[in-house]
């Protein structure tokens, strides 16, 4: 993986560990930003945020994938896997699914060694229990994101897993914290999010409390897919904004041909 | 404007009625576009979790954007009316409901928005029952939907049961209509 080169590492900036998506961004991205990330399935925002997390410092989210599932990929990558803390909410929530699932299996096993007569007994007055009440993910999110040291670097991979699970205003007002969080740690904060599942409201929402929006896109021509990266929002760097055409190679991500809108 | 749940039937046996409206061009491309959106994630991560966590995401966005009045605690029919007519109908969706109770509601649905003849029919399923459990537990954040099938006229049709207050045995509900349709995806492999 190719770092960012000294000379461009500024004061005030944090290096995405992207040498080119440092130079699009001028520099990288300024402490205490929150950054949202667009994507479509197969754009690969899951391979960008793990080769941003390979920056080090990282408080990082995981929903869709274990822990070792994203470390097995960094390794694929041959990416050197620094200090990161996980907060495996992936496994947590299967974990939880297959307590239930146990519990739902084991109630009816028992049941079914009864005899009729006790069947009928049991069935009269219960039905099989399971442990109620699950995990507030979204607390989890909070609290954590709440004491964070300064200068981390938060990632959150994805608010989809949140937003499954959570009225979007409630997703929205913990974002909102994390961000006020973030900006007083002078870190970084990187959500992830799939782009035209939540409805365009809740994208312009989220793009609105963003301080910079970074969106992937695929579009397939012919038999060919060709993937942009564009920075369409940069809270007081108006400059910054571009396009870059990106693709997937043995070393992650390669960005070529950076274009500047404004 | 009419509201399009009629109340048909005597006191022993009622049942309200739905009809289809106008449809809604932008629901329609939302829900295409989401399911697209989930048969991409699928393809990427290999796990049918992606295809209710998107269909779940979607019901949620969907009742954010589209109704408007939220009291601070929901009836069932305060849920149902709104959902029906701003969100099921103009999606050419008709919906009987059999029972409407606080704690119960039951739904036969005859035009399903499920591609039945569709090579993704299972993944359609899947993505139709998290799209309804999204659009519910917007209302009712402990509430389960509980998906089945019942003959009408001779016809399989797909029943929806909204639980306000589901007991313990429904708790695995969502993972079993999972699990039903990706064994299903399996088995037409």
């Amino acid at each position: 993986m190719k770092l960012a080169s000294d000379s461009m590492a500024r004061e005030g900036v944090i290096s995405t560990g992207i040498e080119k998506l440092d130079r699009l961004l001028e520099g990288g991205i300024p402490k205490g930003f929150t950054t949202l990330i667009l994507g479509s399935p197969g754009s690969a925002t899951e391979i960008l945020v793990k080769q941003i997390s390979c920056i080090g410092n990282i408080l990082y989210f995981t929903t869709e994938e274990s822990k070792d599932e994203v470390t097995n990929t960094m390794k694929r990558f041959s990416w050197k896997i620094p200090d990161i803390d996980f907060v495996d909410i992936s496994s947590l929530y299967y974990e939880n699914i297959l307590k239930g699932e146990q519990k739902r299996v084991s109630a009816y096993e028992q049941r079914s060694k009864m005899k009729l007569k006790e069947l009928i007994e049991i069935s009269s007055s219960t039905v099989p229990t399971t442990e109620k009440g699950q995990e507030d993910y979204l607390a989890i999110l909070s609290n954590k994101v709440k004491k964070v040291p300064d200068g981390k670097i938060i990632i959150v991979n994805s608010l989809d897993f949140f937003l499954s699970q959570y009225p979007q205003e409630e997703v929205l007002k913990t974002i909102y914290a994390a961000k006020v969080a973030n900006l007083q740690s002078r870190g970084a904060l990187f959500t992830v999010m799939t782009k035209g599942v939540h409805g365009d409201l809740f994208e312009r929402k989220m793009e609105g409390l963003a301080d910079c929006v970074l969106e992937l896109d695929v579009i397939q021509k012919g038999s060919a897919f060709e993937r942009f990266l564009s920075v369409k929002k940069m809270r007081n760097y108006a400059k910054k904004i571009g396009i870059a055409r990106y693709a997937i190679d043995d070393s992650g991500f390669v960005l070529e041909m950076i274009e500047r809108i404004m | 404007m009419a509201l399009t749940i009629k109340e048909i039937g005597d006191e022993k046996r009622k049942v309200w009625i739905t009809q289809p409206r106008e449809i809604n061009d932008t629901i329609l491309k939302r829900r295409e576009q989401a399911f697209h959106i989930a048969m991409g994630k699928l393809k990427e991560h290999n796990n049918p979790e992606t295809v209710m966590q998107t269909a779940e995401a979607f019901g949620r966005g969907l009742f954010s954007d589209f109704i408007q009045e939220k009291p601070t605690r929901w009836t069932m029919e305060e849920w149902i009316k709104p959902v029906v007519e701003k969100i099921f109908n103009p999606m050419g969706t008709a919906a009987t409901f059999t029972k409407i109770t606080e704690e119960e509601a039951k739904s036969v649905v005859f035009r399903c928005p499920i591609q039945q003849k569709s090579k993704e029919a299972c993944s359609h399923c899947s993505f139709s029952y998290g799209f309804v459990r999204g659009l519910f537990r917007s209302a009712f954040p402990n509430g389960e939907v509980v998906m089945g099938n019942i003959m009408v006229d001779g016809a399989p049709m797909c029943e929806f049961t909204f639980k306000t207050n589901p007991t313990d045995e429904y708790d695995m509900e969502r993972e079993r209509v999972k699990q039903l349709f990706t064994k299903q995806n399996m088995d037409e492999k």
